[in-house]
């Protein structure tokens, strides 16, 4: 192949950059016969991606939201208001009469608004957001630039050019900014970036790691799109964090909305601020809240003598007396007589592997694990019928086992369903529940891992 | 252990595969007023409007953002649309000549931000698109038989590029292979798709001119 061919190669798969295209476009220039391939290559590249991409719900959805408000029936009100008007004519007739008898003045107002217009258009078009991409902050030797083969040391200062690839290693951080534009890309540790484009828009491909991003507006219909091999964060301005791993990515918006793609099939969420989505294979996309605990609820008066007994309570499981957010797994000891306490929300494993769990409880405590987000899939995988001190998660032997769940081999960036039950009958109640992954020792389950389920209605 | 997780608990009713009766009833149904009917015509035409449309829009010009309008335009002007003639036809020639007004636009702001290269891609696409009497989603049925005769290592690469969505980097490290060489790998089976697809096209124009 000749350097045409490989640059129009090149172009097909996005790794042509600014100055590249522009040397493909004054080859093509004189080669009229390569415009022709170089079109019906394109044209093909093209029925490829609507082929295999099928069309995204969203975009279905958009048409059908535009037309049921054109058929809303304020609009079709004024709709009918307007067909009501007098005809064409004699607005023209009147407009025109009009417009001659103030013309001095309406030409001077024209022009004053031409000049603020203008003058908006530019500072918004071009306003604070046309800085280019440099290193503000970096660890010193910890991080590096690979540019066109070479590897550089990144240091203070060094512009960040199209197809260069930022990686920082261990107990190192760099901090890229963008001149005026309040734009700033903090790379942690252990994080390769690549700023694939700036031609529409900052382009960038997170290959691994995490990256905490404060992004300036940005200019009308050139977002700042971020790439993982699992998704798309499209943004015009927000603050959030983009972090991948070898299976699953994660976004965590602080402040406004960040469109998020999954690249397998192009579903796509809008991730408010608050919120954060998970791409990865088999878990279902959505933006949910970032508040970390467990929904607590509890029901007085229980007559049930056990936990089976209390599911003829009417009030159960729909109706609590009361509840609150629990910022750890926990009900603390507490003196109190027909008392039950239920748990509910989902565990969000920080990395996969098998997971260990032990319950602690007073009088009947059970825990519940569903192998999936869903309640209706839960089955008990702990529990105590005689009661333990709090916290013992490791009682006498004959309860131990089923105090303690063994292994089960969870998933990154999936969540779990889990509910935790205790029905306090007299006297001192509690209830605590701890876990054992990998790389991380036994301890009390806590809000980082945790989120509340939705209440009943 | 965990039995494998739940995934797709729900699913649009898309991928339904409509006949033309029931569409044109759907119409019918939207033109008395049962607007949500709509969504049976969209769904049913959808991807055929963004195959006919793809190879028409340059860089800069979504598909899915002039297939919206073209419904859309579609929907306010169902009123003239008369029943039994070719709604997708009618649809392509709505959202053909608004995909013309959108590349001239886009040639003209390629040509003062001196972005060369969208503009020739722009300038030859307007030219081609403005030359085609109407818009149909043939070349995708082309595209298919064409696909059949590649190999089946040319088949899964084109898959994994395109269905799945992986960059070359990727596939190179897969495959063991510099970026490079499946860029142009990629490339010559782009160019095998593009021989083939206008060698049938040629043949099927033939036919029809033989047939007329």
């Amino acid at each position: 192949m000749n350097e045409l061919e490989t640059r129009q190669a090149w172009f097909f798969d996005g790794a042509l950059d600014s100055t590249e295209a522009e040397a493909l476009a004054r080859d093509l220039e004189l080669d009229p016969q390569g415009v022709r391939e170089f079109i019906g290559s394109y044209r093909v590249d093209r029925l490829l991606a609507a082929k295999f991409q099928p069309p995204r719900a969203e975009a279905i959805d958009a048409i059908m939201a535009q037309v049921r408000r054109e058929n809303h029936p304020f609009v079709q009100s004024v709709l009918r208001g307007v067909r009501a008007l007098p005809p064409r004519t004699t607005l023209l007739q009147h407009a025109r009469e009009w417009i001659g008898r103030y013309r001095g003045i309406l030409q001077w107002t024209l022009a004053s608004a031409t000049v603020v217009v203008l003058a908006l258009s530019g500072v918004w078009l071009f306003g604070p957001t046309i800085g280019d991409p440099m290193i503000a902050e970096a660890t010193a030797g910890g991080a590096t630039l690979e540019r066109a083969g070479q590897t550089l040391l990144v240091t203070v200062g060094i512009r960040v050019r199209a197809s260069d690839s930022l990686r920082t290693g261990t107990n190192a951080v760099a901090t890229i900014t963008f001149g005026a534009e309040h734009t700033r890309l903090e790379l942690r540790e252990l994080t390769e970036l690549k700023l694939t484009s700036l031609s529409r828009g900052k382009q960038f491909e997170l290959k691994t790691g995490k990256v905490e991003a404060s992004i300036a507006r940005q200019r009308p219909f050139s977002p700042m799109i971020l790439t993982t091999p699992q998704a798309e964060a499209r943004v015009l301005g927000t603050r959030f964090i983009l972090s991948v791993t070898t299976n699953a990515t994660r976004l965590d918006v602080a402040e406004g909305n960040v469109r998020f793609t999954r690249t397998r099939d192009l579903r796509a969420v809008r991730v408010a601020g608050g919120h954060y989505a998970v791409a990865a294979p088999d878990y279902e996309l959505l933006a949910l809240p970032m508040a970390g605990g467990i929904l607590r609820e509890f029901w007085r008066g229980v007559s049930g003598k056990n936990l089976r007994a209390i599911e003829q309570d009417s009030r159960f499981p729909d109706h609590p007396d009361g509840s609150d957010l629990a910022r750890t797994f926990e009900l603390e000891p507490v003196q109190t007589n027909k008392l039950l306490v239920r748990f509910r929300g989902y565990l969000h494993p920080p990395v996969t592997g098998d997971y260990e769990f032990w319950l602690a409880g007073a009088n009947a405590a059970q825990l519940l694990m569903s192998p999936t987000e869903l309640a209706e899939d839960t089955v008990v995988i702990a529990q105590t019928s005689n009661g333990t001190q709090p916290k013992a998660w490791d009682a006498p032997r004959f309860q131990r086992l089923s105090q303690w769940a063994p292994p089960l081999p969870l998933v990154a960036g999936r969540r779990y369903y889990i509910e935790g039950l205790v029905l306090i009958r007299r006297g001192e109640g509690h209830l605590s529940v701890a876990w054992k992954g990998p790389g991380r020792p036994r301890e009390l389950l806590t809000a980082e891992f945790l989120s509340p389920a939705e209440p009943k209605k | 252990m965990f039995p494998p997780p739940v995934t797709g608990r729900f699913r649009h009713p898309r991928t339904s595969i409509m006949t033309e009766p029931d569409i044109e009833q759907a119409i019918q149904r939207v033109k008395a007023g049962c607007v949500d009917d709509y969504s049976t015509v969209v769904s049913a035409y959808h991807q055929r409007l963004r195959a006919a449309l793809a190879e028409w829009c340059p860089p800069g010009v979504g598909v899915d953002e002039i297939a919206q309008f073209a419904f859309i335009q579609a929907f306010r002007q169902l009123h003239r649309y008369r029943p039994g003639t070719n709604f997708f036809a009618w649809l392509c020639a709505i959202a053909h000549h608004h995909l013309l007004g959108e590349t001239e636009v886009l040639r003209r702001g390629a040509r003062n931000r001196e972005n060369y290269l969208q503009h020739l891609i722009t300038q030859q696409l307007h030219e081609a698109t403005a030359g085609e009497p109407e818009l149909n989603d043939t070349r995708i049925r082309l595209l298919d038989e064409c696909l059949q005769v590649l190999s089946p290592e040319a088949q899964e690469l084109i898959g994994e590029r395109y269905r799945e969505r992986r960059t070359v980097e990727s596939l190179a490290s897969t495959l063991g292979r510099t970026a490079s060489a499946v860029s142009v790998n990629l490339f010559a089976i782009r160019r095998k798709l593009r021989e083939c697809i206008e060698a049938k096209s040629a043949a099927l124009s033939r036919g029809g001119l033989g047939t007329a």
